[in-house]
Parts: C-alpha cells; structure tokens; sequence
C-alpha cells in the first residue's frame, strides 16, 4: 500500500498540541515541578561551575542554556518539544499508515492525563532522558527508513540523553550489548532480520553510548578537570549493600580482621545512607574520602560467594520490586534550599514558584496514579496474550520485548545499585502503551479498527468440548 | 515448560503485585501472633496453628517474600483450575488471565495474597470448595491437588472451617431432597460430591485437631475453648456488660481490666497472644463460661450476630495498613525470626506511611456492583443458564462466609473484603461463554437446558 505523506505543516501542528499536552502537570501546578533537592542541586551546580561528586553535570546545564537564565518554563516547554518529536517518529515511521495523527495525539493525552508521561515531562529533572534514550536507540533499530537529517538529530539526542545521568550509560550499554549477543544465537537473528535490525545499526548504537560517555567526561574535564563521566559508583552501590544487609554481615564478621573507618559505626547504619543527615558517610570523609575503602569493601563482597548469594537474591527481589513500583508524582513540598536556588537563579519567577500547587501542597497524584496501574495492568496482559497465542507479527513483537526488556534492565540496574524508589521506574513506565497504539494504527490502515478488534475477540469464542453446533 | 504451568507462575508473579509495590509483604497487627507460633510451635488460644506453620515453612525460615508467593501460586492454580473445569472455551486461558488481572489490578486479590494473614486461603476454600462440588471429569492428579488445597486452606481459621461446614450442610440437604423435585436446580447438586466435600471437611478438622494434639495442645481446632471465644465476647461487650455488674471498685483479677479490655484484641478482633499473662488466661477461664451460661446470652449473641451479619455483607472496604510500632508483636518477631529482612521492613511503604487504597476501594466497590449486575442478570434470565448453579454456589458461599466471619469475629474487621474478588470469577467463566452462547441461543441449541448446566 502506497503511504500517503501527511503534510508537514499538519505534522509540526501535531507536535505543537502534543507538547502543550505533555505540558500539562506544569500547567496544573502553575509553574514546572521541582524534586527535593536535586532540582535545586542541578541548577546551582550549573551556575556554579561545579561538578558534584555524585551526579554529572550536564543536565544543569541544559537547564540554565534552556532557560535562557529567565524562565524554567523554558527547560520544559523544551523537554515536552523533543518527546513530542521523538513519539512522533515512532507513529510516522513504524507503520505505513498514513493516518498517524490521531493515534500519535491520542496517545499523548493517554500518557499525560492518565500516565506519568506530563509528570515526567514537567519535572526539572533528567529522569525524562531516560525514556527519550530508550526510544531513539529504538528508533536507531527499527527504522531504517530515517532521513538523515533525522538520523543526525536523533543520534545527537541519543548521546545527550545517555550524558545525562550516571544510569542511563548503564543500562543504555547493557542494553545494546544484550541486543548484540542476539545475533549470536540463529533463531534470534533471524527475528532481527524479519523486523527489519541490522547489526550495522546496532554497532552504530553501541558507538553512541560510548561516545555519550566520552562526551560527558569532557564536559566534566572542562569544569573540573577531571576526565570521568560517572561519579559516585561506589557511593551507591555501598547505600544499596546496606539496604540489603549484606554489609551488616560482613561488618559484622571482617571488623575484627580489617580496619575499616565504617567499623566504629557498623551498629548504627542508617537505610538512607547516601543522604541521611547524621549518617556515617559524613563523619569519615564525605563521598571521595570513602570511595576507596568503599570498592574495598565492595570488591570483597562481590568475590566472597556467601555475600555474592545474599546480593543476588536481594537484587533479584529488588528488581522484582523496582519493576512493579512506578508510582508517579514524587514531588512534595520544596524545601528552603529549594526555595533559595529559585530565588538566586530566577529571581523573577520566585513569587510563582511560591505560588504553585507544588508548594502548597495541593497537588495530588492518587488520581493519575490509579489509572496508570490500571493501564499498566492492561498492557502486561495485552502483552501476554500476544506471547500465548503467538500473535501480531514479528516486527511488533520484538518491539515490545524491547520495551519491557528497557523496563527490566531499568529496574534491575536502579534497584540494585542505587534502590528502589517510584520515579525509577515512573519515569518509563508510560512506554508501555506505545506498541498497542502502534499496532492499532496498524490495524486500522488494513482493516476498520473496531471490526478488526471484534473479529479477534470472536475467534476467542470457540468452544473445547463441543456444546455447541 | 508447560504453558499452562509457566502461565500459572507468571500469575502467581502478577498477584504478588501489591507486595512488591509496597517494596515488603503487607503486615498486620496479627501477622506476629502467627509468625511465632510457627516458630515456636505455641499454639494460639483462638486460632489454628497451621498458617503460623505454613508461614515458618513456606519462607523456609529466611524470607517473608517466599510466603507471599506461595499464597499466590496456590490462589493462581485455584483459579487455573477454575477456568479449565467450569469454561467450555478452548481459549479460557485468555479469560483466566483477565479475570487474575481483574482481581489483582481493581479489586483486593492481590492485596488478599500480598499480606502475610490468612486472608486470602478464605476465598481459596470457597473456590477449592466450589471444584470439589461442581466440576465435572476431575482428573485424578486434580483432585488430589484441589482437595489438599482446599483441606489445607480451609484449617488455616476457624471461619473458614466453619463456612466449609455450613456450605457441605446446605448442599447435603438440597441433594437428599434433590429426588423428590422440592429443590430448585441451581442449589441441586451431585449427592457423591457433597459426600466427598464432607469427608473433605471432616479431613481439614482432623488434621487440625491432630496437628494441636501432636504440639501438645489438646485435640480441638482451637486451644482452649473458652479463651478462643473470648474475643467475641469482648468486641460485642458482652465482657464488659458482665464485669461491670460484677466487679466492684478496686477488686484484683479480671477485674483491673475490665476498661482496657479492647487492648487484648487486634482490629480484626483476635486476642493478642503474646501480650496475655497466666493470671490473664487463669481469668478468662474463669470467667467465659460464667458470661456463656448467664439467662439471655444466647438471645444477646445471637441477635448481635444477626446484625453482625448484615453489617459484614456489604463490607468490601480494605482496612487500613497502617505503620508498624517498634514495640508491636508484628515487629518483634520479624526482628527475631527475620532479622535479616529488617531492614526491608523499614523500607516499605507501609512503614513510610504510604500505603494507600483509597482508590483501590473505589474500584472495588464499582467492580462489585458490576458483578452483582451479572448476577441479576443471569438469575433472572428467563432461559436457564449452564452456569447458574455457578453463580448460586458463589452468592451462598460469600453469605455463608459472612455469617461465620460475623459469628466469630463481629463486624469491625475486613474479613469481607478479603474474599470479595471471588464474585468477579463466575462473571468471567460467564463472559467466556457469552459469545457462543449468543449464537447457540439463536440456533435454539445447547448451553442453554439445565441438562448441559455444570451439575453432573
């Protein structure tokens, strides 16, 4: 079937209304949501110059550049604008339909009105990179079609989302080397072919991730001198130890042996490790001071198999926790430091700053939050039934593993090494709808939607033990 | 693997939803009581031991997340079952996993799996109950699977006990006068199977009986008799009545109790076990059955039961979890029998005060209502449905169930709405016959006589 080209106006006017759309947590709350106090902790360190131990820099910087130093209205409108366009390269490319708009839009309102996808979107925060690498390393994959003028923007996004955060090099490179060690296995490679992956395309993509990480370290070596894009690795990984409890273990049974600065405190080990005001991690050297004795520790539990155990079931159980916990809307009342950084930065929108929701404390999520477990309910048993009974055709099958793998390497890598909070995975579990939309759309350029729906539900209506004639 | 077994497991994963939301299993203020009789082999005075058994060797002593899937494995094979044996379609797979679906993601399915009580083997009697009466060509590994469950679910409370009694009577009945043509279909059922679900209630009370005479607790499926109904005298103020014509100012004993009574019960009105004293238990026994035979008791419990009764049915509201004390029997024991998971414990939501289903108890009572749609619609149905005797099986067992919920433990529990997802199970055997069904009727053939109905 001949693909009839949407007019590119139409198109633009379609990325326009979806990025109002994805807007529309920061136009509920009156001004863009700020998350206790990382938000503030990105723009102060832009401003500053300074790189953080624990996080990288270049999402403040995106945020002071957007912003133009005047409105943090800016950052989002811009975040919503690269999602629109990223969404939409998915529904003008994946299908041959040519119809794609009201899918394409149906979809945004579904993820902001129903889903974390607006919450996400109007957060000051790099979480919404993290969906945005996700789906152009998809887009990489699966469209081969790409303009290359497209293909340049996306691969320029892809690198600048991975940079963004210590996860996204992570779980992006796991990610695309997992895919890779498909095509060692016949039966996998063949899927690939039929859905249209080249392992051309894949070596492109795994390039990317590591050029992100060679282009954060520069951006690091330009502000403090020191070319290295992750930070704070053993930090995390120490805070997730002791949330598993391993670490009491081993303190426990090695502070006779080896003198560890950790050993004197080992009775009082709070949960919150990373953060908590009176915890250890400050008493003994702050985040670099302990690094070393930290990957000591770390080293030895990770090559001691009675620890090893105690880790891998726990991140088993963490993974499995972190999969199913996507609650939206962490985004409580901000603290003073908050406050301060709006009022030092952008002075001019610091009266409605105090006047949003956010900072009354009258917004609330329990709405949004209901239906998107509802919503994610539906898509994994959509999902399932399509693996059952075998159904839909390679290309979105493999589409779909590729989402949920996203989903599970996401969960797996956060809560394992860092702990399982909602906004972990919040932040992409609104992917989950995009293959059934795909595949609606699909559905309706062979075939009217709704009669293509009932006669699949009727072919479920077939009976085992013969009551019927 | 099987697709059916895999299907299962991936069901049992999706019903452990909730605790693995809430980053721990959902406690209670009775999961202590039951977490150190397994242990320590004690057995309460007003309950069973055997799920305080079943919690120490399901977590093989070192996981409470193993417990929690245990009981959704065993509720994802119950309803497995469910739909292979009652659905005529070939694809009652699909609907199985709409109806598993249904009940974790809109009604309190999951949340019956996901907390660490008996909750949910409530509404697996009531199912395992419902196979063992009604479905038809049981393989024998099936039954054999199905009538273990059901025994093993039906001695972990009382109630349930209870309820699995009263359901073989009022079916032992409508099978002994079935031949004389008093007894309308829907309640008609095969007189073997009603005497299999008898010997399968009288198996689940031996074996509780045995289980406490062999922990050296006396044969009975409670410890102590008087101490086990205790409770209900207290949450119907009964106890409290007797002390207050009986006591005077200052007298030691029971009496120094009489107005921190409540104190001895949790909220779903079981006594907390560690908490009693030997002068405490020394008293109730005493004292219970001085209350038991005073002139009007059993008018007095009788009538409050009664309206226990109607307040339970329509209670489908989940409690609230609330956090945990540091002193609570709940966290102690987790302390001393799981210290390892600790910490998990302090991590989860219910501890950071943030479990909320607020908006799970909207949908319910939606669902239900729904459901109950069905049910109207289906009962006065002017053609008789093959599956009506399903559906009068499922309404007698909810109402059965509230009356021996409301007759052991009063109104002032969730013990409603820990079983009230298993309305939403005929209503999709329905649906999976609903499309055929439509045709059939058209055509004027099968499905619709009372000779194709479930009953055999």
């Amino acid at each position: 079937m001949n693909k009839q080209i949407t007019p590119t106006y139409k198109n633009i006017l379609a990325i326009i209304t979806a990025t109002v759309v994805l807007c529309f947590m920061a136009f509920h709350n009156r001004y863009p949501l700020i998350f206790n106090c990382d938000s503030a902790m990105y723009i102060e360190a832009a401003n500053m110059g300074m790189v953080r131990a624990d996080r990288p820099i270049l999402y403040g910087l995106f945020v002071m550049f957007m912003s133009l130093h005047k409105s943090l209205w800016l950052v989002v409108v811009v975040q919503a604008m690269i999602v629109a366009f990223v969404v939409n390269c998915y529904f003008r490319y994946f299908t041959s339909a040519a119809n794609y708009i009201p899918y394409y839009l149906s979809f945004i309102v579904l993820i902001s009105f129903f889903m974390g996808g607006s919450f996400v979107t109007s957060w000051l925060m790099p979480d919404v990179f993290t969906p945005l690498s996700i789906l152009c390393i998809g887009l990489l994959l699966f469209i081969e079609k790409l303009k290359l003028a497209e293909l340049i923007v996306i691969s320029i996004l892809t690198v600048v989302s991975i940079a963004m955060h210590n996860s996204h090099f992570f779980i992006c490179l796991s990610f695309t080397l997992l895919l890779l060690a498909g095509f060692a296995f016949r039966q996998i490679r063949y899927k690939y072919q039929a859905a249209g992956i080249q392992i051309k395309r894949l070596l492109f993509t795994i390039v990317l991730v590591v050029v992100s990480n060679v282009f954060l370290s520069a951006v690091h070596y330009k502000y403090s001198g020191e070319f290295k894009a992750s930070r704070g690795g053993p930090i995390f990984l120490m805070g997730s130890f002791i949330e598993m409890g391993v670490v009491d273990t081993y303190l426990a049974e090695n502070c006779g042996r080896k003198n560890y600065k950790l050993c004197q405190y080992r009775k009082a080990l709070p949960n919150n490790f990373m953060w908590a005001s009176k915890s250890p991690i400050h008493k003994t050297g702050g985040w670099e001071g302990n690094e070393l004795e930290y990957s000591a520790i770390i080293k030895d539990i990770l090559t001691t198999p009675a620890y090893l155990k105690t880790v891998v079931y726990n991140s088993i159980i963490l993974t499995s926790k972190q999969f199913f916990h996507f609650e939206t809307g962490e985004a409580g009342v901000p603290l003073e430091t908050v406050v301060n950084v709006i009022q030092d930065y952008y002075p001019n929108e610091a009266l409605r700053f105090m006047n949003a929701r956010q900072s009354n404390g009258t917004l609330h999520f329990e709405f949004i939050n209901h239906t998107q477990t509802l919503i994610v309910g539906i898509c994994l048993f959509l999902f399932l039934l399509v693996f059952i009974y075998g159904k839909l055709t390679v290309r979105f099958r493999l589409l779909i593993i590729f989402i949920l793998t996203a989903l599970l390497l996401n969960a797996w890598f956060c809560g394992t090494f860092s702990g399982v909070y909602p906004r972990y995975q919040d932040r992409l579990v609104w992917l989950l709808p995009l293959p059934l939309f795909l595949y609606a759309m699909e559905l309706a350029v062979t075939d009217n939607l709704f009669y293509s729906i009932k006669k699949k539900l009727n072919l479920l209506y077939v009976e085992k033990r013969g009551i019927t004639d | 693997m099987n697709r059916n077994i895999l299907l299962v497991i991936i069901g049992a994963v999706i019903l452990c939803f909730v605790a693995l939301d809430n980053k721990f299993p959902v406690l209670t203020q009775d999961t202590g009581s039951y977490i150190n009789s397994g242990f320590t082999r004690d057995v309460p005075f007003d309950r069973p031991v055997l799920y305080g058994l079943f919690i120490s060797h399901a977590s093989w002593g070192s996981s409470l997340w193993l417990v929690v899937f245990s009981q959704a494995l065993i509720l994802s094979i119950v309803l497995f079952y469910y739909f292979r044996y009652f659905s005529a379609n070939i694809y009652f797979n699909f609907f199985y996993l709409a109806c598993l679906f249904f009940i974790t993601f809109c009604m309190t399915g999951s949340l019956a799996a996901s907390k660490i009580a008996p909750g949910v083997f409530g509404g697996i009697t009531l199912l395992g109950t419902g196979l063992m009466l009604f479905a038809k060509d049981l393989t024998q590994r099936d039954y054999w699977i199905i009538l273990s469950i059901t025994v093993i679910s039906a001695g972990m409370d009382v109630a349930y006990l209870i309820t699995l009694v009263l359901l073989v009577i009022i079916y032992g009945v409508a099978a002994l006068i079935k031949g004389k043509g008093q007894v309308p279909h829907v309640i008609s059922v095969n007189r073997k199977r009603v005497l299999h679900t008898g010997v399968m209630a009288v198996v689940a009370w031996l074996l509780i009986s045995m289980i406490h005479f062999l922990l050296g607790a006396g044969f009975g499926i409670t410890r102590d008799k008087h101490i086990s109904v205790f409770p209900r005298l207290i949450n119907t103020g009964l106890a409290k009545e007797y002390l207050d014509q009986h006591c005077e100012k200052g007298q030691p004993g029971i009496c120094a109790y009489k107005d921190s009574l409540n104190k001895l019960i949790t909220v779903n009105s079981r006594l907390v076990n560690a908490a009693l004293t030997d002068a405490q238990i020394k008293a109730f026994r005493e004292i219970v059955p001085e209350i038991i035979s005073q002139n009007g008791f059993a008018r007095k419990i009788v009538k409050r039961s009664v309206i226990d009764f109607f307040l339970q049915i329509p209670k489908i509201r989940t409690a609230k979890y609330t956090q945990l004390h540091e002193r609570s029997v709940t966290y102690t024991s987790i302390y001393k029998w799981y210290n390892s998971s600790v910490r998990e414990t302090y991590l989860s939501r219910q501890m950071a005060r943030w479990l909320d289903f607020w908006y799970l108890n909207y949908s319910q009572i939606i669902s239900v209502i729904c459901c109950l749609g069905v049910f109207i619609l289906v009962f006065f149905n002017k053609v008789a449905s093959r599956q009506q005797p399903l559906f009068m099986y499922v309404f007698i067992a909810y109402m059965v169930y509230a009356f021996a919920g409301a007759l052991l433990y009063g109104s002032r529990n969730d013990f409603q709405s820990d079983i009230v997802w298993v309305l939403c199970v005929p209503v999709f055997i329905y649906l999976s016959e609903a499309g055929f069904k439509n045709s059939a009727q058209k055509s004027g053939k099968g499905l619709t006589s009372p000779q194709e109905s479930l009953l055999i």
